[in-house]
């Protein structure tokens, strides 16, 4: 059947936050490949310009604005297609779809939703309504109800017994929900909930039982199949995005695989689903009773999940369905003989374990459980569940050799008792306790983790013990332990030996892993892709390498992180395209299951593997090509040096050039050499020293000892008494490591230059410039293309600073540096000599793209310079999470907090600058009033022409007593309320409360500054503040460069904003 | 203890013996199977009587062995038969440590108990892909390295695993249809599945005339063990059924045995449908089911009489999965409908005798 469809429209899911991340734009990208092939024209609509799937050839048009309700409704208009896909982009697609339907702007527009009707979305959307769809098939949910008020939700958990679970509706990464073992904490809980929603479910709590999902897929005839199925390790009460997963299911028997497998069926066809469908089970583990736990009518988390575990690509084949095309008619693209209508067999384990980054924020507890904090997540794929998750382990790429590690000991009694709670560090504690003696019953008791996942573990320690009892290397054990997922450096840690010896001593005994393909048939048909992992339970290898001599392997990314994000992902990918364009055979090496650049068909070979030296440097023993570092972020460009020192090949820039850009010392040195300015600096070894060089240098200062990476624990410091409290908290772990003190120059303009060069030389170059001031980590900056401020002498000075670096360093690729501009001087603070966060958005505001430049020089092409000159504006801004990650203090500091980004283009800066922040989330103001509570005398000063402008905009002002009395001197009116809690009188958390706020502006004392020590034992009234703006989701500016922005873009009605189309913003002219 | 997995090409796989140690007395077919669940019920399935079972899935043990249990009616409600029927399993990994509220006791105890034998830690992949390449068909587990000649005997399996005598269960329905079920080795996931659509089951031995049974309102020829061709009684008295116009249904073996009895013919395929995802489409209605499977023979639709249509192919191969008298209560299907293990959504084929 021919579709009859002309063009559809089509969702994203906006920037990447907690909830929403990279697997979204792996299901764009297949729905748009499946649009192509059945040469229907796709619009797409996504800020978030760091994705694939918003990348030149993938749409035909491509929109970077909100997708919210008003801007898709002005595109609908424009372009009028004929049907739109709503599945793909996760909640935020599926609310904005719903938004438009119920203000019938489909209807009107003769937009048909395709796949799954809007009933069923709204069924599976709305509890009371599914609850009785379920009851009508004979199957239960939780029972509870629906609570309107405190006291409604009191007398309902009663009825219920404690513990109760609380969810509000409506909801992404299950925000708000909570379970509740007490009549005091459910008090509590809901007199904060009901504040900014109207309603909250009370249920039975099914904390304990086991969780369980279900892919399903669905044509409009009626076909329909399970694609995979996946048990959460971490019973019911953790989500399941903090949850380790596995698949298939491993204690589930035949009967009860099936028995819920009907279920899945019996439910996807009463909703008469077309397309994809995720369904979670709870099941009791006595009892084998099961609820069913929520049906997502959308591709979800899960869904690219089990498509990456079982190598059905369940995004492609739901966009056919939806197109009207039948399972039956569809092929197995791995097979490419065999029916897409099966549900595969695999013969290997997978296991998910999420990436959290919690030390990222301070006040954050390292508790899990039913609201999602994680950021990220990997997959490792075995043949037994010992060998995966020892993989998983170390593809957090976050320093764990495996579950075990013979540094990190628990004595029995504080095994016992950090057990009793989840936290993100639970699977590691599992193993300590196990070699402290636990046993496997006492862990399952506490944990209520399935004995088969700790005897597994139990397993693992036993090897690990006796490793560390022989001592000595022997190929049983030897052997042995690699099956049980060990890797060359753990094996190393228990036997006191190197790990190069481990490797050597594996090398000589012939010990490697064996490669196995992922064929969705367990080989029972011959499959004809080439997705791969490595094992050692195995005595065959499915694949041989090639001898192409064009042959090269990118790394990618790894997990996602705050700082590494899908924007890495766009690089690999851009990577892989352009060499498989130049007739190279190409290799991809990831492990994270979120990403483009793991769908198989991607690259030529894919190797869904650890990013570790030890099997890097086992795929080159299998492939012997070259490699790529400089495309993945910060984890494969730290492989660089491990891997040259072993005589691994790489392409692009040097790693002892790389090493020079990296190491302080040597590329300060070579600044001055090339006089270059950088802000004063010094290396302390010791207290006195480290206070005598901030002295010297005169503060403030930035401080980061140098044992904690990619900026973690940097601060900066303003005077002798805070360094002095600040190294008072610091020195337990400070040790023998060194302290780096540097001159922090305070008010200076950040810049961020991307370029490529060819040995050495400039070929590509583009300046951005950031909104915020120094001292906001750059992924937290709003970054504005072209700079906006700067004067083009010191343009001038930063473009021949670069080209000297370039030089300098003979950068081969891509190159990332950073500028503070102060008084007229530009001053170089960091560069690396990978792509940046930011190559992306350079490309697609210039319609250049940076790697495909950078991918011709790696393979050794001649790139000659040009400059694109544009008249249009690019705006890059953060996406932070803090909502979902309960205690945090919204303040922007040296370490990157964000954990996604939007951009948006405009004629004009206040146009972007709208669009942009729109994008986030941040409605535009409709209740006209506005609180301001500025701290310190010179903000003051600096907040005076915003708070004049928003008067003038009609916003009425409220302020603390301080900030309201400096504006009344000033003739700016404005309302006095107390901070938080003072009887009678108006405060700020009444004005929350009351949602009469449309956004907030609360600048701390001291934006930058930050005494770890003082932040630990007290709270102030304005991290009070801030969080409860948060908490209320009201937004909230704490640097006045970026309120300044948004106040200044106010003067623009959302409705008269243009809306126009990525190509619809070209190129005036090139400069070659 | 260590153990070898001796192929007929010659090659010999190392590994650990789990359950129980027999000394081999013969070389058997190798088949494979790529569920992922559901080994208790494939084991006891008669139709693998005979064959090392090697399975595709890694890890073989998980659930442990559930008790023993039958309802009231004497049909075992968690396997397929009273005993195990695979003369060996190969497994990647063997857990011992089960974890499951319904299971008494270990894979490898239970084996033991039964006297079969199991080999773990063999790339089961790679069997499957020997199989599939047919480079290896036979082989037997040892305990020891050095290779033996072992003859290779054969069975006819299908009437050691029939029922030696007539066995009736009732339902408890009134006015309920009897249908006389050919027993070739018939897994009770059919015996259930039929139980449970109301009907009084009479299971008869394979050689059995079933109109030695009064009142006869259909037949059903179950599943079982190798080659059909074996069975020529049986497809004698399907014939006779035919010919008395009495309502017939066959399954996998069953569905084989039909198709002899109307003139067609049946061959040996590559390496067989072992599994629990093979697409199949009903062709009247396009709509396409997955089902459970385990045969090493087909039907050749070629050879179909005109009267007969192709009900069901397979979407993979376009293998015959059915077929059906254009006009007469006479149908087959090549699949389990029942599951077990595997999915059971087409278990309203078992309404058969209540439609026709």
């Amino acid at each position: 059947m021919k579709s009859a469809l002309k063009s559809v429209i089509i969702l994203g899911s906006g920037a990447l936050k907690i909830g929403e991340a990279g697997e979204f734009d792996y299901s764009g990208s297949q729905a748009l490949k499946a649009l192509k092939e059945e040469g229907i024209r796709s619009i797409l609509v996504n800020p978030n310009i760091a994705t694939i799937q918003t990348s030149e050839g993938r749409a035909d048009r491509v929109y970077f604005v909100p997708v919210t309700r008003e801007f898709v409704r002005r595109i609908i208009e424009k372009e009028r297609p004929d049907g739109i896909f709503l599945s793909f982009g996760g909640q935020s697609a599926l609310n904005c779809g719903m938004d438009l339907y119920r203000h019938g702007d489909l209807e009107k527009n003769k937009v048909t939703i395709l796949g799954t009707p809007m009933e069923a979305i709204l069924a599976t959307e709305d509890r009371k309504i599914f609850q009785k769809h379920l009851a009508s098939l004979h199957l239960l949910s939780a029972k509870g109800g629906i609570v309107k008020t405190v006291h409604e939700g009191m007398i309902c958990a009663k009825a219920l017994g404690y513990p109760v679970m609380m969810r509000t509706g409506f909801a992404l990464g299950g925000a708000g929900s909570a379970i509740l073992r007490s009549e005091g904490e459910l008090k509590i809980r809901l007199e904060e909930t009901l504040s900014v929603s109207s309603q909250v479910i009370l249920e039975e709590c099914l904390y304990g039982w086991k969780e369980i999902e279900y892919e399903i897929v669905r044509d409009f005839k009626g076909t329909s199949m399970t694609v995979c199925n996946m048990e959460n390790v971490d019973p019911v009460g953790i989500h399941t995005g903090e949850s380790i997963v596995v698949a298939p299911s491993q204690t589930l028997s035949n009967d009860e695989y099936f028995r819920l497998r009907e279920y899945s069926l019996r439910v996807i066809e009463s909703l008469k689903i077309v397309g994809e469908c995720n369904i979670q089970y709870a099941l009791h583990p006595k009892s084998g009773d099961v609820r069913i736990i929520e049906v997502n009518a959308r591709l979800s988390r899960s869904s690219a999940l089990a498509s990456k575990a079982t190598g059905y690509p369940l995004a492609y084949v739901a966009a056919k369905l939806s197109l009207g095309k039948t399972l039956l008619e569809l092929k197995n693209t791995v097979t490419q003989k065999t029916s897409a209508f099966f549900e595969p067999s695999l013969d290997y384990i997978v296991v998910k374990i999420p990436r959290w980054d919690l030390d990222k924020y301070e006040k954050v507890l390292g508790e899990i459980g039913s609201e999602m904090k994680s950021v990220g997540e990997v997959m490792a794929i075995g043949r037994s569940f010992e060998e995966a998750i020892q993989k998983a382990a170390r593809m957090l790429n976050d320093g764990y050799e495996g579950v075990i590690d013979p540094r990190f000991t628990l004595s029995k009694k504080r095994a016992l008792a950090q057990l009793k709670t989840a936290d993100t560090m639970r699977l590691f504690t599992i193993a300590k306790s196990l070699m402290a003696r636990v046993s496997v019953d006492e862990i399952a008791a506490k944990t209520e983790i399935d004995r088969f996942f700790i005897h597994a573990i139990n397993r693992i320690v036993g090897v690990a013990k006796k490793l560390k009892q022989k001592k000595t290397l022997e190929v049983d054990l030897i052997r042995n332990a690699k099956r049980f997922g060990f890797s060359d450096s753990q094996i190393a840690r228990f036997t006191s030996k190197k790990e190069h010896a481990v490797r050597k001593f594996r090398l000589d005994h012939a010990i490697t892993p064996y490669v196995k393909r992922i064929d969705t048939v367990a080989n029972e048909f011959l499959g004809k892709t080439n997705y791969f992992y490595c094992t050692y339970n195995a005595s065959v290898s499915d694949h041989v390498a090639s001898n192409n001599k064009k042959k090269i392997a990118v790394i990618g990314c790894g997990p996602y992180a705050v700082g590494t994000s899908v924007e890495f992902d766009w690089c690999a990918v851009n990577t892989v395209e352009q060499a498989k364009k130049r007739g190279y055979e190409t290799i991809m090496i990831n492990s994270n299951p979120e990403t483009v650049s793991t769908d198989y068909d991607t690259s030529d070979y894919l190797y869904f593997e650890e990013l570790t030296f030890e099997r890097i440097a086992d795929i080159y023993d299998i492939e012997q090509c070259p490699f790529i570092v400089s495309v993945g972020g910060q984890i494969p460009n730290n492989l660089s040096f491990s891997m040259e020192n072993h005589d691994i090949p790489i392409v692009g820039t040097a790693s002892k050039n790389i090493f020079r850009a990296e190491s302080r010392k040597d590329f300060s040195k070579l600044l001055d050499e090339c006089d270059i300015a950088q802000p004063a600096w010094s290396e302390a070894k010791t207290v006195s020293q480290a206070l005598r060089i901030a002295q010297s240098i005169g503060y403030s200062v930035l401080v980061r000892p140098s044992f904690v990476l990619s900026g973690k624990g940097m601060i900066v410091l303003s005077s002798e008494s805070e360094f002095l409290a600040y190294l008072d908290t610091i020195k337990d772990s400070l040790g023998s490591q060194k302290l780096v003190v540097s001159k922090f120059i305070e008010g200076a303009i950040e810049c961020d230059v991307d370029a490529v060069a060819c040995h050495g030389k400039i070929v590509r170059y583009a300046l951005s410039e950031h909104v915020e001031p120094a001292g906001i980590h750059s992924g937290d900056s709003t970054l504005v293309y072209p700079s906006y401020s700067l004067s083009e002498e010191i343009k001038t000075k930063i473009l021949s600073a670069t080209k000297k670096i370039l030089s300098k360093l003979e950068v081969q690729g891509p190159c990332n540096i950073q500028f503070l501009v102060h008084d007229d001087i530009s001053y170089v603070i960091e560069c690396n000599l990978r792509a940046s966060r930011s190559v992306p958005f350079v490309s697609k505001v210039l319609h250049d793209n940076y790697i495909t430049a950078a991918t011709d020089i790696f393979l050794g092409m001649p790139v000659s310079f040009h400059e694109h000159k544009i008249s249009h504006v690019g705006i890059k801004i953060p996406q932070f999470s803090f909502l979902k990650l309960k205690g945090a203090d919204p303040v922007l500091r040296v370490e990157m907090r964000s954990t996604g980004e939007a951009a948006s283009f405009g004629q004009t800066l206040r146009e972007a600058y709208l669009s942009a922040i729109l994008s986030t989330g941040i409605t535009y103001p409709e209740k006209k009033s506005v609180f301001v509570s500025i701290g310190g005398f010179d903000a003051k000063i600096r907040s005076l022409k915003q708070c004049r402008a928003l008067v003038s905009l009609g916003f009425t002002l409220y302020a603390t007593s301080g900030t309201s009395l400096f504006l009344a001197t000033h003739g700016i009116p404005s309302e006095k309320v107390e901070k938080i809690f003072e009887g009678g009188k108006q405060t700020f958390a009444n004005l929350v409360l009351n949602k009469m706020l449309d956004f907030a502006i609360v600048i701390p004392e001291k934006s930058h500054a930050v005494d770890k020590k003082q932040y630990a034992m007290g709270i102030s009234d304005g991290y009070t503040m801030r969080r409860m703006a948060v908490d209320a989701k009201i937004p909230i500016f704490t640097s006045l460069s970026t309120s300044n922005m948004f106040i200044d873009a106010l003067h623009i009605a959302p409705d008269v904003l243009p809306i126009r189309a990525w190509d619809e913003y070209s190129i005036v002219n090139t400069v070659s | 203890m260590k153990g070898y997995l001796h192929l007929s090409n010659g090659e010999i796989r190392e590994g650990t013996i789990f359950g129980a140690v027999e000394i081999p007395e013969k070389e058997v077919e190798l088949v494979f199977s790529t569920c992922m669940t559901g080994y208790v019920e494939s084991m006891t399935d008669p139709s693998f009587a005979g064959q090392i079972l090697s399975m595709t899935y890694p890890l073989i043990g998980n659930y442990g062995v559930p008790k023993e249990e039958k309802d009231d009616c004497g049909l075992y409600q968690n396997r397929e038969s009273s005993r195990i029927w695979v003369s060996g399993l190969i497994v990647s990994s063997y857990i011992d440590t089960y974890s499951h509220q319904d299971a008494v006791m270990s894979l490898s105890d239970w084996m033991k108990h039964e006297n079969v034998n199991g080999i773990s830690g063999i790339d089961t992949r790679d069997i499957a892909g020997l199989i599939r390449e047919q480079r290896v068909t036979h082989g037997y587990i040892s305990k020891n390295k050095e290779k033996q000649r072992l003859p290779r005997k054969s069975v006819h399996w299908v009437s050691k695993t029939s029922s030696d005598s007539v066995v009736e269960y009732s339902s408890l329905k009134p006015k309920s249809l009897k249908i006389v079920l050919i027993d070739c080795g018939v897994k009770h996931g059919i015996l259930r599945a039929l139980h449970s659509k109301g009907y009084t089951v009479v299971v008869v031995p394979w050689d059995f005339d079933p109109f030695n049974i009064s009142d006869v309102d259909g037949v059903v020829c179950s599943n079982g063990p190798s080659d059909p061709k074996e069975c020529g009684k049986t497809i004698d008295h399907i014939r006779g059924v035919i010919a008395r116009q009495v309502p017939f249904f066959g399954i996998c073996l069953g569905h084989q045995l039909l198709s002899l009895a109307i003139g067609a013919d049946t061959y040996k395929m590559p390496y067989g449908h072992r599994g629990i995802n093979q697409p199949c489409i009903d062709l009247r209605t396009g709509r396409g089911y997955l089902t459970s499977q385990n045969h090493g023979y087909a039907v050749d639709a070629r050879t179909l009489p005109k009267q007969y249509d192709q009900w069901f192919v397979n979407a993979n191969d376009g293998t015959n999965e059915g077929i059906r008298h254009t006009s007469k209560p006479i149908a087959s299907v090549q699949f389990h409908p029942e599951g077990s293990p595997g999915p059971f959504e087409s278990s309203t084929l078992f309404d058969f005798f209540h439609t026709v």
